[in-house]
């Protein structure tokens, strides 16, 4: 069962609300830190490898692949 | 046991670890979702108010887990160096060095949750107590680690200085664990305990349970995302990294 009786005491939980939401929210962006960032460096690594691959191409158009 | 090398050496090789792990990311992201969200909205809409806390108490169901994978982290950590100290494997370095700036996140949540769960409680923010003063070690061990990763031009210099580091940090470990029994001070006692039953009210301690194997298997999905995003730059001059280019 729910266990507030309106939506605005969800928000406030008795006075606890900041505390409450504030420790949530701070997990939450930590959280989305924790995925994005090895997701961000695994794509910037193979962006410029192959901007290097691209250049080694362009330079050498015979060069094998 | 035949199998056992076969294996031991297939996963310690970083080439088949990112093609295996490769297969277990959605799956891992699907089931660390759903529980994260079910125990969320459980426990803060749907378990029963404490009795003396209030609502505040809600923040165990991020303060508890997060602690959980905190201290669980710092073994994985460990091992991993341990693991590339002694049999020279390059993953076991990678993963230990992924798995410091995890560490460190989950470790600072849980202090911030506990000083936000603390005012309300006890008054006050911040204390010196046992178990309090043991996790901030705990969370500049993290730093330390992730320091010394970036401290050298050396790779294998980094790996060997943080690995030795992590495991003289393991004498913190058990000093947390056992903190709040030694020193009976402001932090309350664990909540579960392997022996005996949980010191929580069942309709409580449920959403509470969701929410650590939660945390478990989004632990094990950033870690991975993490150790995946070093092999690609560890070994980004190898021959399977150039093919993964090519292919796109």
């Amino acid at each position: 069962m729910f266990q507030f009786a309106s939506f605005s005491d969800f928000i406030t939980m008795a006075g606890h609300g900041p505390y409450v939401w504030v420790c949530y929210l701070v997990t939450l962006m930590v959280m989305i830190w924790l995925v994005w960032s090895p997701l961000l460096r695994a794509r910037a690594t193979l962006r410029t490898l192959a901007a290097e691959e691209r250049r080694r191409l362009a330079a050498n158009p015979d060069a094998v692949r | 046991m035949a199998s056992f090398p076969q294996w031991f050496h297939r996963l310690g090789s970083p080439k088949s670890f990112y093609q295996v792990t490769g297969r277990w990311l959605p799956w891992l992201a699907v089931t660390s979702l759903i529980l994260l969200v079910v125990g969320t909205v459980w426990g803060l809409g749907f378990a029963p108010q404490d009795a003396k806390q209030g609502n505040s108490y809600r923040i165990i169901y991020i303060h508890v887990p997060a602690s959980f994978l905190a201290l669980a982290g710092y073994y994985v950590m460990a091992v991993a160096g341990a693991v590339g100290l002694i049999w020279r494997m390059k993953l076991a370095h990678m993963v230990m060095k992924s798995a410091a700036p995890i560490g460190a996140a989950l470790t600072f949540v849980a202090l911030f949750t506990g000083a936000l769960w603390g005012k309300p409680t006890w008054g006050t923010y911040w204390v010196w107590d046992a178990r309090i003063t043991s996790m901030l070690v705990l969370f500049f061990l993290y730093l330390g680690v992730l320091a010394l990763q970036h401290a050298y031009t050396n790779g294998d210099a980094a790996n060997k200085a943080s690995a030795v580091l992590a495991l003289v940090g393991t004498v913190n470990i058990p000093i947390i664990y056992k903190s709040v029994d030694w020193w009976y001070t402001l932090h309350q006692p664990a909540t579960i305990k392997l022996t005996g039953a949980p010191s929580m009210h069942p309709d409580m301690f449920q959403p509470l349970l969701v929410m650590i194997v939660g945390f478990y298997c989004f632990y094990a999905l950033v870690l991975i995302l993490a150790t995946r995003a070093e092999i690609l730059y560890r070994e980004r001059r190898t021959s399977w990294v150039r093919a993964l280019i090519i292919r796109e």
